[in-house]
C-alpha cells in the first residue's frame, strides 16, 4: 500500500503524543513493507522552503528516522492557523491534490486535521479512501478537554453556544459557528473514522457528532522498546502509591491529596512525581493541602527515561483526573509494566481499569470516595497481587500497526 | 521421445475369468491413451476374447496362451517379451488400478530422467458376501508408501509390483524374471532394477491391491507360511553380495523402531480411549452447561427487553419530558453547578453544623472552606453518556470454542519477556480452556521459573537432545488438547484473538492446519524487514487469507519450489492442528518440518489455511555470519527433502571464490562510504554497490589488502584465501544482483541514506551472506561442517 499520514506538525520540532503516534505507525508500517509519507505542517521559522508548481504554497521534503516528511507552509500566512480547520483552504487544496496525483497514494490517514485540512477534501477529489484517528476531542471542543474554563465539565459545543458562553467569550459568532461547519463537512469526507477509546465515540454520539461514516475503535499501542526491566514487586509493611503527571488541575491532583489525607492508615505512602507546568498557584495550594503529613511527598519533574525507575518503586499508581481522559498514557505505561492503578470512573480511565478486577475505580472528583478504595487496600494488600495477575497488558504498537492495517486493507477491498 | 508415449500393461491370469474381467475394466478406465494390454493366460481355462475386447474398447490386446501352467516368473516374461510399449506395467488378475494411475507415473517419467517410477497402493481386504453372493470390499488401508531406499529393499518387498512403471530399456538389462523362482520374482526384479537404475516415489494412491479372505489367490502355495519363507530366503541367498554389514546395521535400526513405533501406538490407543471417555464426560457437562447458560441468557435478556421498555415508556411521558426541559432550562440559566445553587447548599451545611456544632465551629469550617474554593473548585458532577454503538465493540466472531487448547511451545533461555508471551497467550478470549506446554532444552536463566508460574506441565531435555521436529512431537504426546497450537518463546500474538481466528476454521471444519504470518517486531532492523517481505510478501504471496489443498492442481509433485512452498506454508511459529490429526502426521525433518507437514497433508487431501488477518510479532536482528550459516543448512536440507540434485563442485574452491567476492564488496563499499553516499536515496546506495561488484571487480584478479568489512565475516574468510575463479565468481555475482534488486526495491521505502546508514551497511554484508550461503550449498554436495555448528 501506498500511504499517506497528516498530522498538523511534526518531529523534529514537534513531540507530543500525536506525533509520537504518527512516528511509531509510519516506522511500522514500513517495516511491514508499506509505502509510507508523512504530510506536515511547519511555520516559517523553518528554512529550505522552496515554491510549490507555480502555487500559494512552500513546500520542502525532508527524513525523520528513517521515514519521508512533506512539509507545507503557506506562502502568505493566513491569520489563525491553531482555531479553525479552514476546511476549504484552496492553497492547502490545491497543493496536496497535486501531491495525491503525482504520487498514486492509495489512502490517506489523517491524524489531526488542524492546519492541513483540505488535503482530506484533496485526497476525496482524487479518489483517495480518508481514514481519520480521532485522538482527542478537538473537533468538538477548541480547549480540547472538555473541561470549561470554570473547571466544569462540559457537555458538548450546542453547536458552539456553550464555547461562546464558557470558555471564548472573545470569538465572534460567526467564526465559531465556521469551525463547528468545518468539524462537520471535515467527518463527513472520511471513509472510515478511528477512536483509541469507546468513550471518545459514544462522546461524538451524545453532542450530536455523528458522521457518516462508521466509527471504528483502534487503541493506541505501548512502544515496548521502553521497558527494559522487568519486575515484580510484592507489597511489603507500607504501600507506596504514586502518581505520575503534571500538577495541574484538571488532572484532580488536589482531590487524590484530599482523598489521601481522609485515609488515615499509617502504612501508607503517597509519592507525586511531575511538575506544576505553567499552574504555579495551583501548585502551592496543594502542597499547603498536603501539609504536614509525612506520608506524602512530592518529588517534583522527572525525565521520561526514568520511568521504569519510579514504577519500580510504587505498589499501586493513581490517575484522579477530573476530566475526561481519553488514553492516558500513565495508565497503559503501569499496566504495562503490571501495577494496578486507581483512577476515575468517567471516560477512557473507566474503560481500562475495571473496578476490582485490574484496579479500582472512584467516583470522579469525590475525594472520599478514593479515601475509601485507599483504605481497602491498606487494609486488604494482598488484593494488590491479585489485580497484578489480571491486568492485561496493554497492545502494542506493531499490534496497533497490524490493526490499522487491516482496517486500510479493508478499506481498499484488499486482504 | 513422442509427445504421447505408448504404454504395455502386462496382465497374468488362471482360472479367474471374473476378477480378470474387473481388473481389464481398471485398465480400460485410465484417463490416458495409448495403452495395450498383453494378457497372459498361464495354462488356465479359456477366456472369452470377443467379451474381453467388448470391455477393452479403444484399448489394444494382445493375447498369450500358455499350453500349460509355467509360473509366474515365465508368464511374464512371455508378457515382456510381446510388449510393444514404451513404457511397462504389470497388474495381476485379482487387483484394480485407480483411472489416473498410467496418467500419474508416466507424466511424470516423461518429465525427468527416471526410468522408474512408482505409486501408492491400497490393501483392500474383501469378504464373502454370502447373502448378495460376492466379494466385496470391507476395509482398506493404505499399504506401504516408502520413498525409494535400496538399503531397504534388499530386505523387504516394499513396494507393490502393480504400482511401478518402467522404461522399456531397463527390461534389456534385466534379462527377464528369473524363472527359478515360484514366488518373489517381482522382488526378485526390483532388486537387480534398483541397483542400477534409482525409482522415483510419487505419494499418490493409484492401485488397490487386494487381499481376498478365502482361496482366491493366484498360487494355493501363498498361504503355506513355510514356504512364504523359503521363498524369501531363496531371493535373500541370490542377494548375499549386496547385504553388507552396514545395511544390516541399517536394517536392524529401522526394525528395532518399528517395534517401538508399534509398543508406542498400542499404549496411545489405550490412552485414546480413556480420552474419549473423558471428554465424552467433558462434553456431556458442556452441553448442560451450555443450556443453563443459554436460559440464563434468555431470562436476561428478557429482563433487559422490559427495563428498556419501561425507561421508554418513562421517557414518554408528560412528567418527564417537563423535567428534561426544566433541567436544560435551568443549565443554560444556570451554570452547572450554578453560584446560586453552591450558595444555598453551603448555606444550608453552615446552618447544620452551626445547630450541631456551635459558632466557633462554624467559622472555622467556613474559613477553611472559602480558602480552598479561591483556588480549587470542586469537580462538577459528569455527564451520563450512554454507551457506544453496538457495531463498534469488537466482539469473538461467531461462538467460542469450549474445547481444551494445548499451546506448545519450545524454549531455551528465553529471557524475561517470556513472562509477557505467556501471559498474552494465557489471556486469549474465545477459547473453552488453554494448556500450555513447555519443553525446555537447558535454559540458564529464569526461563522455568516464569513457565512454571504459568503451567505444571514444563518438561526439561538436556540441551542436546532438542530436535525441531522430535521436541515438538514430544511435547505434543504431552498434550490433552482436541487442538494443538505450536508456536515459539519469543512470539507475541497481536491480539486476544490470536488463538480463536487460529482455531476457528479448524473447529468449523474449513482447514485441517491453519497457520497465521509473522510481523516484524518494532525494533527489528532493515535486513530483517526486508527478509519478512520479501520471503513473505513477494516470494510466497501472504498478503491475503489463502487456502490450499490438492484439488487447486494436477501434480503436487509436478510444481515447483516456489509454488509448492507457497501451498504448503504452514509455520511452526503459529500454527494450529486438531490432535488426532497431528498424531497421525507429526513432524519429521529436523529443517523445515512445518513445511514438510504441509506437503504431506496437501497430499493426502488435507485443505490447509493461511491467515494474513491473523499476525504473530516474531523476528530477530541476527549477525551477518549467522545468515550465511543458516542460509547454507536450510538450502541444504530443503532440497535433500524435495530431492532436489545439486552440483558436485569442490567446496573449498567455492569457499575460494566466496573469499574473494567478499574482498570485492569490501572495496566496493568503502570509497562509497567516504563519498557522498549519506546523501544519496537507499536505493540507488545498493544499486551502486552492485554495479561496482558485477563490473568493476572482475578487473581486480588479485587483491592484497582488502579493507575491513564486517568482524566476523571477517574472521569467517581470514583462513581461505581469496582466490579469482571466474566461472564461479560471476554465477555468485548474478545471484547477488538478482537478491540485491529485491532488496533495492524494499529500500526505496526511505528517502536517505543518512538515517539508516550503519543498517544499511550490514545489511548488504547480510545479503552477501545469504547469498553465499545458498550458493555453497547449491554447487557442492560435500559438507562444509563449520558452517553446520552454531544454527
Amino acid at each position: 500500500m501506498r500511504i499517506l499520514i497528516g498530522v498538523h506538525q511534526f518531529f523534529p520540532r514537534h513531540y507530543t503524543g500525536t506525533e509520537r503516534y504518527v512516528l511509531n505507525l509510519s516506522k511500522q508500517l514500513q517495516k511491514m513493507g508499506h509505502y509510507v509519507k508523512v504530510l506536515t505542517y511547519a511555520f516559517r521559522d523553518e528554512d529550505n522552503f522552496q515554491k510549490f508548481h507555480k502555487t500559494d504554497l512552500l513546500y520542502k521534503e525532508y527524513s525523520f528516522e528513517g521515514v519521508p516528511v512533506i512539509a507545507l507552509q503557506h506562502a502568505s500566512h493566513p491569520d489563525d492557523l491553531t482555531f479553525v480547520f479552514d476546511f476549504l483552504d484552496p492553497v492547502i487544496y490545491e497543493g496536496t491534490k497535486k501531491i495525491f496525483e503525482t504520487e498514486k497514494f492509495d489512502l490517506y490517514h489523517c491524524a489531526h486535521p488542524l492546519r492541513i485540512a483540505s488535503a482530506m477534501q484533496a485526497a476525496r477529489d482524487c479518489g483517495v479512501k480518508v481514514v481519520f484517528m480521532v485522538t482527542d476531542y478537538f473537533m468538538m471542543c477548541p480547549m480540547g478537554i472538555m473541561l470549561r474554563s470554570d473547571n466544569t465539565l462540559c457537555d458538548g459545543p450546542d453547536e458552539g453556544k456553550n464555547c461562546l458562553k464558557y470558555c471564548f467569550t472573545n470569538v465572534t459568532r460567526e467564526r465559531m459557528e465556521k469551525r463547528i461547519l468545518d468539524a462537520h463537512a471535515l467527518l463527513d469526507c472520511c471513509d472510515c473514522l478511528l477512536s483509541p477509546s469507546l468513550f471518545l465515540i459514544s462522546l461524538f454520539n451524545y453532542v450530536g457528532f455523528i458522521p457518516e461514516a462508521k466509527f471504528l475503535l483502534s487503541r493506541h499501542g505501548f512502544d515496548y522498546r521502553t521497558k527494559k526491566k522487568y519486575f515484580s514487586r510484592k507489597p511489603g509493611e507500607v504501600i507506596t502509591f504514586g502518581y505520575i503527571g503534571t500538577v495541574q488541575y484538571h488532572k484532580g491532583v488536589h482531590i487524590m491529596i484530599d482523598g489521601f489525607k481522609k485515609a488515615k492508615n499509617r502504612n501508607i505512602h503517597l509519592e507525586i512525581w511531575g511538575g506544576c507546568f505553567h499552574e504555579v498557584d495551583y501548585q502551592k495550594t496543594v502542597l499547603k493541602m498536603a501539609g504536614k503529613d509525612a506520608r506524602i511527598n512530592f518529588r517534583g519533574s522527572y525525565n521520561f527515561n526514568t520511568i521504569e525507575t519510579i514504577l519500580e518503586s510504587v505498589d499501586v499508581v493513581i490517575v484522579p483526573s477530573i476530566w475526561y481522559e481519553n488514553a492516558p498514557l500513565t495508565i497503559s505505561t503501569s499496566l504495562a509494566y503490571g501495577i494496578p492503578v486507581i483512577t476515575s470512573d468517567i471516560g477512557g480511565m473507566s474503560e481500562v481499569i475495571k473496578d476490582g478486577w485490574n484496579g479500582l475505580t472512584f467516583r470522579v472528583g469525590d475525594s472520599a470516595d478514593l479515601a475509601e478504595k485507599i483504605t481497602f487496600l491498606a487494609e486488604n494488600p494482598e488484593r494488590i497481587a491479585e489485580f497484578k495477575r489480571n491486568i492485561q497488558y496493554p497492545i502494542r504498537i506493531e499490534e496497533e500497526a497490524f490493526h490499522t492495517e487491516s482496517i486500510f486493507a479493508r478499506l481498499l477491498h484488499r486482504g | 521421445m513422442s509427445q504421447n508415449p505408448s504404454v504395455s500393461l502386462i496382465v497374468r491370469t488362471k482360472d479367474r475369468p471374473k476378477l480378470l474381467k474387473d481388473a481389464l475394466r481398471s485398465i480400460a478406465g485410465q484417463v490416458y491413451r495409448p495403452i495395450e494390454v498383453v494378457l497372459v493366460n498361464d495354462g488356465g481355462c479359456d477366456l472369452d476374447i470377443s467379451e474381453i475386447k467388448n470391455i477393452l474398447g479403444d484399448v489394444s490386446l494382445i493375447y498369450i496362451r500358455l499350453g500349460k501352467n509355467t509360473g509366474r516368473a515365465n508368464a511374464g516374461n512371455a508378457g515382456i517379451e510381446h510388449a510393444r510399449g514404451d513404457y511397462i506395467g504389470f497388474l495381476d488378475d485379482d487387483d484394480d488400478l485407480c483411472p489416473d494411475h498410467v496418467s500419474t507415473l508416466i507424466g511424470f517419467l516423461n518429465q525427468s530422467e527416471y526410468k522408474v517410477v512408482y505409486s501408492d497402493a491400497f490393501f483392500v481386504f474383501k469378504e464373502y458376501d454370502t447373502e448378495a453372493c460376492e466379494f466385496k470390499g470391507r476395509r482398506k488401508e493404505l499399504a506401504f508408501s516408502r520413498d525409494f531406499d535400496y538399503d531397504l529393499l534388499v530386505f523387504e518387498n516394499y513396494i507393490p509390483f502393480m504400482c511401478l512403471l518402467f522404461s522399456r530399456d531397463v527390461f534389456l538389462d534385466l534379462h527377464g524374471l528369473d524363472v527359478t523362482l515360484d514366488l518373489y520374482e517381482d522382488w526378485d526384479a526390483l532388486i537387480r532394477i534398483g541397483e542400477k537404475y534409482p525409482f522415483h516415489h510419487i505419494k499418490r494412491t493409484t492401485a488397490y491391491y487386494n487381499q481376498w479372505s478365502s482361496d482366491f489367490q493366484i498360487s494355493q502355495d501363498n498361504r503355506n507360511q513355510k514356504y512364504l519363507e523359503q521363498s524369501y530366503m531363496r531371493v535373500i541367498s541370490k542377494h548375499l553380495d549386496k547385504i553388507t554389514p552396514e545395511r544390516i546395521r541399517r536394517y536392524m535400526s529401522r526394525h528395532v523402531y518399528t517395534r517401538n513405533l508399534v509398543k508406542e501406538k498400542e499404549s496411545l490407543v489405550v490412552n485414546l480411549s480413556a480420552e474419549i471417555e473423558r471428554k465424552d464426560a467433558a462434553l456431556r457437562e458442556s452441553n448442560s452447561r451450555k443450556d443453563m447458560l443459554s436460559s440464563e441468557i434468555r431470562e436476561l435478556q428478557a429482563l433487559l427487553h422490559e427495563s428498556n421498555a419501561l425507561i421508554h415508556a418513562m421517557r414518554d411521558t408528560l412528567g418527564w419530558r417537563v423535567l428534561e426541559r426544566y433541567r436544560r432550562l435551568r443549565n443554560r440559566i444556570l451554570s452547572t453547578p450554578s453560584a446560586r445553587r453552591v450558595k444555598d447548599s453551603l448555606f444550608a451545611k453552615g446552618l447544620s453544623v452551626f445547630k450541631n456544632q456551635g459558632f466557633k465551629a462554624t467559622l472555622r469550617k467556613a474559613n477553611k472552606k472559602l480558602l480552598f474554593n479561591k483556588s480549587v473548585k470542586r469537580a462538577s458532577i459528569p455527564i451520563e453518556i450512554p454507551p457506544p454503538p453496538s457495531y463498534v465493540v469488537q466482539e469473538t466472531e461467531g461462538n467460542p470454542l469450549l474445547s481444551r487448547v494445548s499451546v506448545l511451545i519450545p524454549t531455551k533461555n528465553a529471557g524475561e519477556e517470556f513472562d509477557y508471551v505467556l501471559r498474552k497467550i494465557t489471556q486469549q478470549e474465545g477459547i473453552g480452556e488453554i494448556e500450555l506446554i513447555i519443553v525446555d532444552s537447558g535454559s540458564e536463566d529464569s526461563t522455568v521459573k516464569i513457565a512454571r508460574e504459568y503451567t505444571d506441565n514444563v518438561f526439561q531435555i538436556a540441551s542436546g537432545d532438542f530436535h525441531h521436529a522430535g521436541t515438538r512431537n514430544f511435547a505434543a504426546e504431552k498434550a490433552s488438547g482436541e487442538f494443538l497450537v505450536f508456536t515459539v518463546q519469543d512470539a507475541v500474538p497481536v491480539s486476544t484473538q490470536w488463538l480463536f481466528k487460529l482455531l476457528s476454521p479448524i473447529h468449523q471444519g474449513k482447514a485441517s492446519a491453519v497457520s497465521a504470518r509473522q510481523i516484524p517486531r518494532s525494533d527489528a532492523d532493515l535486513f530483517s524487514c526486508w527478509s519478512y517481505w520479501s520471503h513473505n510478501i513477494k516470494y510466497l504471496g501472504c498478503d491475503h487469507d489463502s487456502l490450499s489443498n490438492n484439488s487447486l492442481f494436477d501434480d503436487f509433485d509436478a510444481l515447483d519450489l516456489q509454488s509448492k512452498r507457497s501451498l504448503a506454508k504452514l509455520d511452526s511459529v503459529s500454527l494450529g492442528i486438531r490432535k488426532a490429526v497431528f498424531d497421525e502426521y507429526k513432524y519429521i525433518s529436523e529443517y523445515a518440518e512445518d513445511f514438510d507437514l504441509g506437503i504431506r497433508l496437501i497430499h493426502d487431501n488435507h485443505t490447509l489455511l493461511f491467515q494474513s488477518s491473523n499476525a504473530v510479532i516474531h523476528s530477530h536482528n541476527r549477525p551477518a555470519l549467522y545468515f550465511l550459516k543458516r542460509s547454507y543448512t536450510d538450502t541444504t536440507a530443503l532440497w535433500n527433502l524435495l530431492h532436489m540434485k545439486r552440483r558436485a563442485n569442490p567446496p573449498d574452491a567455492i569457499l575460494e571464490a566466496l573469499s574473494f567476492a567478499y574482498s570485492g564488496l569490501k572495496i566496493c563499499l568503502s570509497p562509497l562510504l567516504q563519498e557522498d553516499w549519506r546523501m544519496r536515496n537507499p536505493s540507488d546506495a545498493v544499486s551502486t554497490v552492485i554495479d561496482c561488484l558485477a563490473h568493476r571487480i572482475h578487473g581486480i584478479h588479485a587483491i592484497a589488502q582488502p579493507p575491513e568489512g564486517d568482524q566476523m565475516v571477517d574472521e569467517f574468510f581470514k583462513p581461505i584465501p581469496p582466490v579469482y575463479h571466474k566461472k564461479m565468481i560471476s554465477e555468485f555475482y548474478t545471484e547477488v544482483q538478482a537478491v540485491s534488486r529485491s532488496f533495492a526495491d524494499f529500500t526505496s521505502r526511505y528517502s536517505s541514506v543518512h538515517e539508516i546508514e550503519t543498517d544499511l551497511v550490514q545489511s548488504i554484508y547480510k545479503l552477501f551472506c545469504l547469498t553465499a550461503g545458498h550458493y555453497l550449498a547449491a554447487n557442492s554436495v560435500d559438507q562444509v561442517h563449520s558452517l553446520q555448528r552454531g544454527v
